[in-house]
């Protein structure tokens, strides 16, 4: 039940005086906030139960609750002995950290009840590294993913939005990095930045947002063409709004859930790009799943049939590609008008 | 002084078919605490003449001669920067269909409040006060200011825009089609609520319709526009009593009447002639029943019939042939 007091339609309580007066009943704080977390889960839950229909987007949901679920636990198991520290060390028989020097005996392992999915060349636990791996692999595909939506966001919008020669110059800016492979400009892009000392997870993650920001640009100039055309945007002009203010604060908000589909799709795509880049030896120097696999077949795990090294990186790719994936899709379904079937 | 004083004013759009003479020569006053209605069919040029005082027309509009003056100052050569002042400050607009005139993202009170913040050095807790106190005025509860759009009623979405345009005390306000989406429980609702707000803010207000109805009920005088020209314009009684123009009477017959025999209401014949070329003369010689060789070559000037009361018609200044 809402506690709502409809509007009266009788106008006789301010019949007759020229200013309205001080309202007799007072709201104190409490009674907002309560209002207003009301409203909010109100809104939330309408949200859910056309999403719960989405049996997909629900799938998508719980591979992602899991993997979240194990980027935000690493540092806890570690901390209770579940599991090793972030490089997965797992040296000797007995499973003590080992030196250098010393003759690493615990190297190429296959799974077992002790090591669950085996141990890599430097006898580090696959297991601890996938684990760790979540973390650092979802953090370079979210920051590539705002980093995207940023620019094809305030390009989208201000071409859309002004229109005239500068839309020309921005749409054809936009569609060169379009047709621009992705892969081959990111390569030329981490390269260039490496010199200059990059290579870090978060030029990693820049770079791979650069990439992929064009089609979120014409997306959102699609939007904001057809939104610019509604009334309130006249209105908006009429009570006195700059320019700028009705893109940024009447334009923008109503294309605001489209993005955030898109972004969330768009997460899939860096990751997989981010392996991509990392197989090619160009990735971040981080722990991530795409330097596992690059690693693994950097020792020609296929020849010498270690398959557990190579397989389990590779499904967790996969999985969280596809909860990503299924998720933007199912999102996309409620918020983009094209694909409502409500 | 009057305080809106709109002459010869000309409003062109340029399409593919050509240039689209929407305004063609009106001039109308508005004095302090006046209503003034403009009717006509639709696509005659009202809402075009709104936009044009408030400077707001598409990017194909231009006003190409005439002036507005708004207490002496003219708003057709203001710079943008200053017209934007004028704004909602001076004069405010009801705009046509409620229902897209609001944002649907945004909470119904956030949208009443920018106006305010933009015009005025107010705080954001100032601005919510008198959010609240201009949707009491319009009958509206002030808790429902943190509603969206989509939570009212038609009838409440309109008067959610009234208050919106009162937000900065305007001194005129032009109301566009105010009840045309509605039904006529609320239309009536919505004319006295003007009414009522005309009367106790002392407002001056320009009143668009197609409704002659909606006209005589809330209007001091009134214009009627033919084809981008006022054809005929005087206090509403004189023009609903006593209408001159051929057009105006064939406009009040095609009311049913509740009063009088029953009878199907009468047509108008014909469409409104295409305004990239209009018709020569008189512009409403192509339907008019008693137009004659005169109507087609002269075009007839807007000359007072009575006290306050003009009309642009031959029949006033010359004898038709008989037939």
């Amino acid at each position: 039940m809402r506690r709502r007091v409809h509007g009266r339609l009788s106008l006789s309580s301010t019949e007759g005086t020229a200013r309205p007066g001080p309202t007799a009943e007072r709201l104190t704080l409490q009674t907002l906030v309560v209002d207003w977390a009301h409203n909010e889960w109100d809104r939330w839950r309408k949200f859910l139960r056309v999403f719960r229909k989405s049996r997909l987007g629900m799938l998508g949901l719980i591979l992602l609750l899991i993997f979240v679920f194990m980027a935000v636990s690493a540092p806890l198991l570690t901390g209770l002995g579940l599991l090793r520290n972030q490089d997965g060390r797992l040296c000797g028989v007995d499973l003590h950290p080992c030196a250098p020097t010393e003759a690493n005996l615990a190297r190429y392992i296959p799974p077992n009840g002790v090591v669950w999915l085996g141990t890599d060349h430097l006898g580090r636990d696959i297991f601890a590294r996938l684990w760790w791996g979540t973390q650092i692999t979802i953090l370079i595909g979210f920051l590539a993913s705002v980093v995207s939506m940023g620019l094809g966001t305030f390009v989208g919008l201000v071409a859309g939005y002004y229109g005239g020669w500068i839309d020309e110059i921005l749409m054809r800016i936009t569609d060169f990095f379009l047709v621009l492979p992705t892969i081959v400009l990111a390569l030329i892009l981490v390269s260039f930045l490496e010199q200059s000392g990059g290579g870090t997870s978060l030029t990693v993650a820049i770079v791979i947002g650069i990439t992929l920001w064009a089609a979120t640009a014409r997306l959102v100039r699609s939007q904001a063409l057809s939104l610019k055309q509604r009334q309130f945007v006249d209105r908006a002009r009429a009570i006195g709004a700059s320019q700028s203010r009705i893109a940024w604060r009447h334009v923008f908000p109503n294309a605001f859930s489209l993005v955030f589909a898109e972004g969330i799709l768009t997460i899939a795509v860096a990751i997989l790009t981010e392996s991509f880049l990392s197989y090619l030896g160009l990735g971040p120097d981080a722990n991530t799943w795409g330097k596992m696999i690059e690693e693994a077949l950097q020792h020609s795990v296929l020849v010498r049939q270690l398959t557990w090294w190579i397989i389990t990186p590779g499904l967790a790719i996969v999985g969280v590609v596809l909860g990503f994936t299924l998720l933007g899709y199912a999102l996309d379904e409620i918020v983009n008008p094209r694909l409502r079937r409500r | 002084m009057a305080l809106l004083e709109v002459k010869g004013l000309k409003t062109y759009f340029e399409t593919q078919e050509g240039e689209v003479h929407a305004v063609d020569g009106v001039d109308f006053s508005l004095g302090e605490g006046e209503s003034l209605g403009l009717a006509g069919e639709s696509g005659c040029g009202k809402t075009t003449a709104a936009l044009s005082i408030m400077r707001l027309l598409p990017y194909n509009g231009r006003i190409v001669d005439g002036s507005i003056r708004y207490m002496g100052y003219d708003l057709t050569g203001m710079p943008e920067n200053q017209i934007r002042g004028i704004r909602w400050r001076h004069i405010s607009i009801i705009f046509q269909g409620a229902m897209n005139a609001l944002n649907p993202v945004k909470r119904v009170g956030e949208q009443i409040a920018e106006p305010i913040i933009l015009h005025e050095k107010v705080d954001s807790e100032a601005a919510q006060k008198r959010v609240g106190d201009l949707l009491e005025l319009v009958g509206i509860h002030r808790d429902r200011a943190r509603d969206y759009p989509h939570e009212f009623s038609g009838g409440m979405r309109q008067r959610v825009m009234i208050a919106m345009a009162l937000a900065c005390n305007p001194r005129i306000v032009i109301a566009d089609e105010p009840v045309t989406a509605l039904d006529v429980m609320i239309q009536g609702q919505i004319l006295d609520l003007l009414e009522r707000l005309k009367r106790e803010l002392g407002l001056s207000m320009i009143l668009i319709s197609h409704d002659l109805s909606v006209m005589a009920e809330t209007c001091d005088s009134m214009a009627i526009m033919y084809a981008g020209k006022i054809v005929e314009s005087g206090g509403v009684r004189d023009v609903f009593k006593r209408a001159n123009h051929p057009y105006t009477k064939d406009l009040i017959a095609a009311f049913p009447d509740i009063e009088g025999e029953q009878r199907l209401p009468a047509f108008i014949p014909g469409l409104l002639p295409s305004l990239v070329d209009p018709p020569a003369g008189c512009r409403f010689h192509t339907r008019c029943k008693y137009a004659w060789s005169h109507c087609v070559v002269a075009e007839p000037p807007l000359l007072p019939v009575a006290e306050g009361h003009r009309s642009a018609c031959h029949l006033n200044t010359s004898e038709p042939p008989n037939r």
